[in-house]
């Protein structure tokens, strides 16, 4: 195991109630920064400072109030046997490396279990990009902790659309630690080079623009939408989720949904 | 297990938010406002207006085209027409929408139902038509009247006006992917088999359908059927029984699963709906055609959603006729067009249950669709409203007119005499730039 790795396992073990604490802490943090950044708190009247949900990945443009928890869900998810999904596409397939390198089908390593895709790349420092959806994630695999149901029959694959610098070493690296009891795995993937990436984005529908600098070279950053799909044991896409619909508690809701439609 | 499944308050996340907030600077959005959640916006100001229009007989080629304009006021064809593409024939072009990620602008005729989609992110200065699709009606089950476009994740939500059995109201909600296939029909509930509550009022009417994610809840509003949209306005309007067949109602939908909640009356065809866009605004906006008025729809203390009407809209007995109207980025004042008077009325909309009127401004003859830019000074109109519904003669203006809002008065840029340039009836606009591609 590398250093990197037993770090981050170390840090899945401190208890949940340090957690909170600190999160609480650093969230009332960035309240005050932001107040104090805003006139305390008083209501901009100039438009051009208003809070707008987007998903361009332009993070040195992003507003302030959209570093908020903005997109905070305000309701109860549905139960999960309320409500179908409809088949949306097939999923498309192509080649991609393990952490190991090792190379393999897509569609292979989906391997009939229901499979929550997410596009990244590992630079990606827009906090409602990449991180968030790395975040979500990463609160699915450790609900599936708790529900050996879900363990069984779900996965997760992060891929990344930054093969120049996300090499198979750099995914292995970004691997959070494993979860205590029997999670759902969690792979980090990425292509050989652009040939491989660019018809698993085109099946996929997952847009990028690589951000060029000033100078015109390669800037490291990459315009992009987020985009997270959820595919059945069959190889069926059956929802696609942006910001607004990221919310762990709707994908958990999806995914029994499948289950329950397989019984 | 559940302590985890709230969305962005993890410590990863709030270390974003710190680092955000050390490195940003003052934002720059500049994207129309009113558009869906879900879509790329533009970080600068908007470079080119895409217009779909419907062709006119005699006009140029006759045919319904997709017009792009440039407004970049730096540029030496500012505030010019300079590229145009017609689908052939006429369809009656009306609503388009872009996708999530931009690249594609979808739009319809209300009369045939065809979809044209446009490739808009290759060259934005000059769109191509991508693709068409033909089979609306027969994929969707029978709705017909394709009319609102708007982005959902990977899929492009369509509002039917119609439906291909009797041609009249009962409408549906059609999504299809990004790429053109269709995923699935909702129609709209009626009294005869809904059991939602207000399921008295549902009248199966479709005109728009808007989402607010964070309450995970949708909207649609209600119009009329082909019927009625094809026919003759001074026409349809003596006729009492066909005057009956226009929706009263509007419909809360659960987002997520698609499925309605509640019915509200809203009498007199409540048309374009305007979620508020700051985070903690749980309300929504409407005009009512017929009746003009604003109405709200509002969570209120209780968790429970209502709809009220809040202001009327010039003198209801004259039927100004309320059309297209656009909300403010701050959610403080809502502009609405009313087509019949020509007028461009801005109200102060900070008290949602108490609009105020604050300046009003006559555009043309006739006016329908507003845009404006999410800084609120750059505003947009266009003229036409339907073929068989716009003026005759010389109020049968054609334009589209764009002017600098600067808190007291609308301030003329340009304007583009649609008759004049061979192009048509401009109806909707989108905001288009190079910037969204990486250009």
């Amino acid at each position: 195991m590398s250093e990197s790795t037993t770090s981050k396992t170390t840090v899945e073990k401190i208890s949940a109630e340090t957690w909170v604490g600190v999160e609480l802490l650093i969230v009332c943090l960035t309240l005050v920064f932001f107040l104090v950044q805003n006139g305390m708190g008083t209501p901009s009247q100039d438009p051009m400072t208003a809070s707008n949900p987007s998903v361009v990945d332009t993070p040195e443009e992003m507003d302030m109030a959209e570093a908020m928890p903005a997109t905070s869900y305000d309701f109860t998810a549905p139960p999960p046997d309320s409500y179908s999904l409809p088949i949306i596409q097939t999923a498309s397939d192509g080649q991609v490396l393990d952490e190991s390198g090792a190379a393999h089908s897509l569609r292979e390593m989906m391997n009939g279990q229901i499979t929550i895709l997410s596009f990244i790349y590992t630079r990606c420092d827009d906090e409602m990009g990449c991180p968030m959806s790395t975040m979500v994630l990463h609160d699915i695999r450790n609900a599936t902790a708790e529900r050996p149901d879900l363990a069984d029959n779900l996965q997760l694959i992060s891929l990344s659309f930054d093969p120049a610098h996300d090499t198979p070493e750099v995914m292995a690296d970004f691997k959070p630690g494993d979860v205590e009891g029997h999670a759902a795995q969690w792979r980090f993937l990425t292509t050989r080079d652009e040939s491989d990436l660019a018809p698993i984005l085109t099946g996929y529908g997952q847009s990028i623009n690589r951000k060029l600098s000033d100078d015109m070279s390669e800037s490291g950053k990459i315009f992009h939408l987020l985009r997270v799909y959820l595919i059945d044991k069959t190889g069926q896409v059956r929802n696609i989720y942006g910001l607004g619909f990221l919310d762990p508690r709707l994908l958990l809701a999806d995914v029994e949904t499948l289950l329950l439609e397989e019984n | 297990m559940f302590r985890h499944l709230r969305p962005p308050l993890s410590l990863f996340s709030a270390l974003s938010f710190i680092l955000t907030l050390v490195v940003l600077h003052t934002p720059a959005w500049s994207d129309e406002t009113c558009q869906s959640p879900y879509m790329a916006k533009i970080t600068g100001v908007e470079e080119f207006v895409y217009v779909w229009t419907l062709g006119a007989e005699g006009v140029g080629d006759g045919s319904d085209k997709l017009v792009t304009v440039d407004v970049r006021e730096d540029s030496e064809t500012f505030g010019q027409v300079i590229a145009s593409v017609s689908v052939g024939g006429r369809h009656e072009a009306h609503h388009g929408g872009l996708t999530d990620d931009r690249r594609y602008f979808w739009v319809g005729g209300l009369d045939d139902s065809q979809i044209y989609i446009f490739d808009i992110y290759s060259d934005p200065a000059n769109p191509r038509l991508h693709t068409t699709i033909h089979d609306f009606e027969a994929a969707s089950g029978g709705a017909v009247g394709p009319h609102v476009y708007y982005a959902l994740p990977g899929r492009m939500m369509i509002a039917s006006l119609s439906n291909s059995t009797d041609k009249g109201g009962q409408a549906a909600i059609v999504e299809y992917t990004n790429s053109g296939s269709y995923i699935s029909t909702h129609w709209i509930p009626n009294a005869a088999t809904s059991t939602i509550p207000g399921a008295e009022f549902a009248d199966g009417y479709g005109y728009d359908a808007r989402v607010l994610p964070r309450k995970n809840v949708m909207l649609s509003s209600s119009f009329t059927g082909h019927n009625n949209y094809m026919r003759d306005l001074e026409d349809l309007m003596s006729d009492d029984e066909a005057m009956a067949n226009f929706g009263n109602s509007m419909v809360l939908w659960n987002l997520h699963t698609r499925q309605p909640l509640k019915a509200f009356s809203t009498p007199g065809a409540p048309l374009e709906i305007r979620w508020a866009i700051q985070d903690d605004h749980n309300y929504a906006f409407t005009t009512t055609a017929l009746t003009s008025k604003i109405w709200l729809v509002y969570e209120d203390d209780q968790g429970e959603w209502q709809a009220d009407a809040v202001a009327d809209i010039g003198n209801a007995a004259d039927i100004p006729l309320p059309v297209d109207i656009s909300l403010s980025s701050d959610d403080n004042f809502l502009w609405v067009d009313t087509f019949m008077d020509g007028m461009a009325r801005l109200f102060d909309v900070s008290d949602p249950h108490n609009p105020k009127q604050v300046f009003e401004k006559k555009i043309g003859a006739q006016v329908n669709m507003v845009s404006q830019s999410w800084d609120g000074k750059r505003v947009y109109f266009t003229s036409s409203l339907l073929a068989n519904w716009d003026k005759k003669g010389a109020d049968n203006e054609q334009y589209l007119k764009a002017y600098t809002w600067n808190g007291e008065a609308l301030v003329d840029r340009f304007e583009i005499d649609f008759w004049a340039a061979g192009l048509g009836r401009p109806h909707v606009m989108r905001f288009g730039s190079r910037a969204l591609y990486g250009m």
